[in-house]
């Protein structure tokens, strides 16, 4: 199975695949290393701005004499430097790698591409320092001001226009299951995008339907947005690590579809108790439990697809954080379906239980998927092997660790929290004295996947001068004494 | 191998690979990484295990009952969502009891004949013992539907007043609950009155545009 890996003469096809694999990276060079470096960039930007505004949520007094660094204003900057940021960015870099990979097609538009990265760069610093600066819109997911709807508007519409010319010129007839994902994605969003523009800053929605069309939103950027760009990475670099076909089409058939059917009306779930109709909140329950069918048939499919390759994990940092990603997004989708029926949602709610759920999402899912995805896409478009295995160690541990103390403290101190709101004999301050040690909890997480992201920015940084292009084969989590390692990891 | 229309018709977009056959001397100990990796990924083709579709069956019936018996009838105005469904409280409305509604529809009436029924003295007659009260129900039933003028001689003392009219305010319904609150209430003990008294008397004195005198009301009767 691993034959392709062999130094021994190739066949004149496998010869072949190689060069059409050169040519395609090579096209991609330019324009997703400006995605992912913008991308790390932007993840130290928000990483710096969640520690400042964790800090404040248990010593009140932190970098607070200055409006730009007050609470309200710190934490929207840290979610739009995160979303709009690290995660699209990091996001369209692997979506348009990934197009090019499996239509097996140069990447088009060579100077538009790169030049969408600089404005997408532009937009999001833009929208950072205006949050900052007080001119928020105040609307969740979206506090960035509209002006930046024309500019990511631009940038989205050549990346779908490039996805499509692609697309149009493949070279297989078939179609991919990772594909599916990624033309779901960059249709998904842009209608996303422009309807939340048009039923948030016009006076197209008053009132409620407001709150309505604001979680229909910010739900379905990570599900319609991130979750398919990052289903569609696990998708191809799992069989591509471990070099076997994913399980079953039919899953992938089943995962895709119900995915597109039911994601959509999860949203309002965010309002229960909320001041609308009592059946729109039902479908949004309804839509979350019935994510069970897509998360199960993926998780099946992925499982059964790693089933007797485990042992790589040891050995792999792209399968290591794949695999990690893939794992936390069947947790983070079970605990969702959960957490939407009502008798859950009336402790959770309003709790730091959803701050937990929210960060199993975007970060110990997506976050740790686009980690593994870059640790796989960046030596192939630079031609350079990451310098040091200890520094992805250093990353992955710190990452994960930090992730797990984070989400673990929240998610107990929020149902705590929530069952004693719902006691109206327990006075306020007593709840929110009985919640610090938890934050204190989340600050120290915070603080050690901070440096994980400072250890891959440094591993980062020395990819991009090459540094590691002295290195005879692929950085893989080998021990001294374990030479039969490499031949285990010989796909990274 | 390509095929070359294709080439054509996509121009310098599609692969070259005739170049890069030419440099591959070069061009191999610069993408090692690229040389080793596995072939792109295939399908497999196992079916959907049985246990998946009858659980994911299973969930879909849950939904089903879900949405029928917890959406509040899919009213536009339904907050409750185990509230019963539109069409089952439009065929069984709740039957109310007189006396309740009697007692809140006298919420009118609390300013001129007081808490207690007691009334004030010399300005408007008490409802607790008046011979009114508990007489002839169609002649209460008049005063509520278009109100009273001029001096009346309750209980053995004098008044001279303005009870203002509650015909075009109040539904026979909520009429016949007050006359039948006050005529059970302050000490009275007269028999309840109906909706369709109320109803009679309207359609009776339907030509009355003015309140009553003392006068005119000992005289009517109802079918005289």
């Amino acid at each position: 199975m691993s034959t392709d890996a062999a130094s021994v003469a190739p066949s004149a096809p496998v010869e072949r695949e190689r060069l059409t694999r050169i040519q395609i990276d090579r096209s991609c060079r330019q324009t997703v290393v400006w995605y992912y470096t913008s991308a790390v960039f932007w993840l130290l930007v928000g990483s710096l701005l969640a520690l400042a505004a964790s800090i404040k949520m248990h010593t009140p007094g932190f970098l607070a004499d200055w409006e730009w660094l007050t609470f309200g204003r710190v934490r929207p900057a840290h979610l739009a430097a995160m979303i709009y940021g690290w995660g699209s960015m990091a996001g369209v870099g692997t979506l348009l790698w990934l197009q090019a990979r499996l239509t097996r097609n140069r990447l088009p538009f060579p100077t538009l591409l790169p030049a969408t990265a600089v404005i997408w760069n532009l937009t999001v610093a833009f929208g950072v320092a205006a949050v900052l600066a007080g001119y928020s819109t105040s609307i969740e997911w979206i506090e960035i001001p509209p002006a930046t709807a024309i500019l990511f508007g631009f940038c989205i519409a050549v990346i779908i226009a490039a996805s499509i010319r692609m697309f149009r010129h493949r070279e297989s007839e078939h179609t991919y299951v990772s594909q599916w994902y990624l033309f779901g994605a960059i249709f998904w969003f842009p209608l996303l995008y422009v309807s939340a523009q048009i039923f948030l800053h016009t006076p197209a929605a008053k009132g409620a339907v407001k709150a309505a069309a604001n979680w229909w939103f910010a739900h379905n950027v990570l599900g319609l947005w991130f979750t398919p760009i990052g289903l569609a990475a696990v998708y191809y670099l799992i069989p591509k690590v471990i070099g076997r076909p994913v399980h079953s089409y039919h899953l992938s058939l089943l995962g895709f579809w119900t995915l597109a059917i039911f994601y959509n009306w999860a949203g309002t779930h965010h309002l229960i108790g909320g001041p609308l109709p009592a059946w729109l909140i039902t479908v949004g329950i309804v839509g979350s439990v019935m994510m069970f069918v897509p998360v199960v048939t993926v998780a099946v499919n992925h499982h059964l697809t790693m089933a007797g390759h485990f042992h790589h994990l040891k050995y792999s940092p792209t399968l290591r954080f794949i695999v990690y990603g893939a794992m936390c997004y069947t947790a983070v989708s079970f605990q969702g379906s959960l957490q939407s029926l009502r008798k859950v949602n009336e402790i959770s709610h309003f709790t730091h239980y959803t701050i937990a759920h929210a960060h199993l999402g975007v970060y110990a899912f997506f976050t740790m998927v686009m980690f593994g995805a870059m640790y796989y896409v960046a030596p192939r478009l630079l031609n350079t092997e990451w310098h040091s295995a200890a520094w992805i160690r250093v990353h992955f541990w710190t990452t994960a660790v930090g992730m797990a103390i984070y989400w673990l403290g929240l998610t107990w101190a929020g149902w705590e929290q929530g069952k004693m709101m719902n006691d109206p004999r327990i006075p306020f301050l007593e709840i929110v004295r009985f919640t610090v040690p938890w934050l204190w909890s989340r600050s120290a997480a915070g603080v050690l996947m901070t440096a994980g992201h400072l250890s891959f920015a440094w591993l980062f940084w020395n990819m991009l001068r090459q540094r590691g292009a002295y290195l005879p084969g692929p950085t893989l989590l080998v021990r001294k004494g374990e030479p039969e390692a490499v031949a285990a990891g010989g796909a990274e | 191998m390509p095929d070359p229309k294709d080439t054509q018709r996509s121009g310098e977009f599609r692969l070259n690979l005739e170049a890069a056959e030419r440099k591959t001397p070069d061009v191999i100990p610069l993408h090692r990484a690229v040389m080793r990796e596995m072939a792109e990924p295939r399908d497999g083709l196992e079916p959907v295990p049985v246990w998946l579709i009858l659980g994911f069956l299973t969930l879909a019936g849950w939904a089903g009952w879900y949405i029928a018996t917890n959406s509040g009838g899919f009213a536009a105005d339904q907050y409750n969502e185990k509230a019963l469904l539109a069409s089952k409280s439009a065929e069984a409305p709740e039957p109310v009891d007189p006396m309740v509604l009697g007692r809140r529809v006298y919420n009118n009436c609390v300013t001129c004949h007081q808490q207690d029924g007691g009334g004030v003295a010399g300005a408007y007659p008490p409802l607790g013992g008046s011979e009114i009260v508990a007489g002839a129900p169609e002649q209460l039933a008049a005063i509520l539907l278009h109100g009273l003028n001029g001096p009346l001689r309750v209980k053995g003392a004098d008044y001279n007043g303005e009870m203002p009219e509650w015909g075009s305010k109040l539904k026979d319904e909520q009429i016949a609950a007050v006359i039948t609150y006050i005529r059970a209430s302050f000490g009275n003990n007269a028999p309840p009155v109906g909706a369709d008294l109320v109803k009679q008397v309207r359609e009776a004195a339907a030509a009355r545009s003015r309140p009553w005198t003392e006068a005119e009301l000992r005289q009517f009767r109802l079918g005289g």
